[in-house]
């Protein structure tokens, strides 16, 4: 079971609940678990009721809510835009066009 | 606005298997998405991004792709819809004069009312493109004496505004913004002057435009819902649309009768105390509480409550002791035992 502070430590790394994550970005847990579902935050670890994921996914998490509420995309179609695995995305530079 | 052809748009064949559909849309997206592009190029980057995801939404759909395809074969049959090579695309005048409506009610129609807001608006806080601004709730609590008395009455709320320090792409250079974490919005407080409307009540919602969440890409910030929940206070007391109010009156007011002037709900009102009017009687004044929101009005009650003099000259005091004597009451029962000494 996750402790109360949405923390636990898997293999070394540090995971944190979808609850505690919602929490920080001021989003809607069942958005936010809906994002998970999709996908769109890579692989997780469920815990009897709960989810968490790796805090090195948080800018994933960052990257999805301003493109989403910012930008207004759908989630479906940030899919192709977010890369694999540990936030890697097709977005984190700057060209200066 | 022109009719645009979503393939081609995409660079892809209408053959296109979806893997190729996706391929295609994150080349272009990459390309340009708003995040990559600073300064004056950013614009035309915004313009080039909404359209190659209005076509990835449309064609990554079975659903809307089918339809899509569909209703270009029949403009085939009719209006001979396939363009030219190289020609795909038709102005705004021919688009509507052969439709009959605007782009916009062309997609509506076509996929549902769902896919036009989604592309219009509809105020919705995801709307796609209008980068309109979320409407936000809020609850006020006002004193009733405050409501009632109108005026102005300032508040704060919580709002959401772009970041300042990276100016909402949520990244300074190549790392998160360490102020936004990366969502390139930061909350903040906003003092509202609000004015209080004249004929309030309870649950009232307020709809203060462009205060709530603000626009992106240069839209329109969304709007303001305060309900305002009405509190009791010294003076004035809610009961459903009624309200009660305690009138302070000196005994010799109460005995002798007066006439003055109360505040009520709907304004200032001329009421007359009978004579010989008891502390703690209501006095009923028809349609002076609040509205119901619907045209009707509660009533007010007045109650009385009797307040003696803090102090009293010799000459009073002996006025009121002849008046004592001069008259046939004589209060019994309750604590009382006896006559007064």
């Amino acid at each position: 079971m996750i402790p109360e502070q949405g923390q636990v430590r898997i293999h070394g790394q540090l995971y944190l609940s979808l609850d505690v994550v919602a929490h920080c970005y001021e989003v809607q847990v069942e958005w936010l678990t809906r994002v998970y579902e999709l996908g769109l935050l890579g692989s997780g670890e469920r815990i009897q009721t709960a989810i968490a994921i790796p805090v090195v996914r948080l800018d994933r998490v960052a990257r999805i809510i301003r493109w989403h509420f910012h930008y207004g995309q759908d989630l479906a179609s940030l899919e192709p835009l977010l890369g694999d695995e540990e936030g890697d995305s097709a977005c984190d530079e700057t060209s200066g066009e | 606005m022109k009719f645009l052809d979503y393939y081609k748009v995409l660079g892809i064949e209408r053959s296109a298997s979806a893997d190729e559909l996706k391929k295609a849309y994150r080349k272009l997206a990459m390309k340009w998405h708003p995040d990559r592009h600073q300064g004056d190029g950013k614009e035309q980057a915004e313009k080039q991004f909404k359209k190659v995801s209005e076509a990835y939404e449309v064609l990554n759909d079975p659903e809307t792709r089918a339809k899509y395809d569909q209703y270009g074969e029949r403009w085939k049959d009719g209006q001979d819809f396939t363009p030219p090579e190289g020609e795909q695309t038709m102005g705004r005048e021919d688009f509507e004069k052969a439709y009959g409506s605007g782009f916009s009610d062309f997609f509506s129609e076509m996929f549902g009312r769902q896919y036009g807001e989604h592309f219009q608006g509809g105020g919705a806080r995801h709307a796609r493109y209008s980068y309109r601004g979320a409407d936000v709730r809020a609850e006020m609590r006002l004193p009733l004496s405050a409501a009632i008395e109108g005026g102005k009455s300032t508040f704060t709320i919580p709002v959401t505004i772009d970041c300042p320090r990276c100016g909402g792409v949520g990244h300074v250079g190549e790392r998160v913004c360490p102020v936004c974490v990366g969502v390139g919005s930061v909350r903040e407080t906003k003092t509202i002057d609000l004015k209080i409307p004249t004929d309030i009540h309870e649950g009232q919602t307020l709809r203060l435009r462009g205060l709530g969440q603000p626009g992106s890409q240069g839209g329109e910030p969304g709007d303001l819902h305060l309900v305002l929940h009405l509190d009791d206070d010294d003076t004035f007391r809610r009961r459903g649309n009624a309200l009660e109010g305690d009138l302070p009156l000196a005994p010799w007011e109460a005995l002798a009768g007066a006439s003055m002037t109360v505040r009520t709900a709907q304004g200032e009102v001329e009421l007359k105390i009978p004579e010989g009017s008891k502390a703690g009687a209501r006095l009923r004044l028809r349609g002076q509480g609040l509205s119901d929101g619907k045209g009707h009005h509660g009533d007010f009650y007045v109650v009385l409550r009797l307040v003696l003099p803090d102090t009293l000259t010799d000459h009073q005091k002996e006025l009121i002791r002849q008046a004592g004597k001069a008259g046939s009451h004589d209060p019994v029962g309750g604590l009382r035992r006896g006559g007064a000494s």
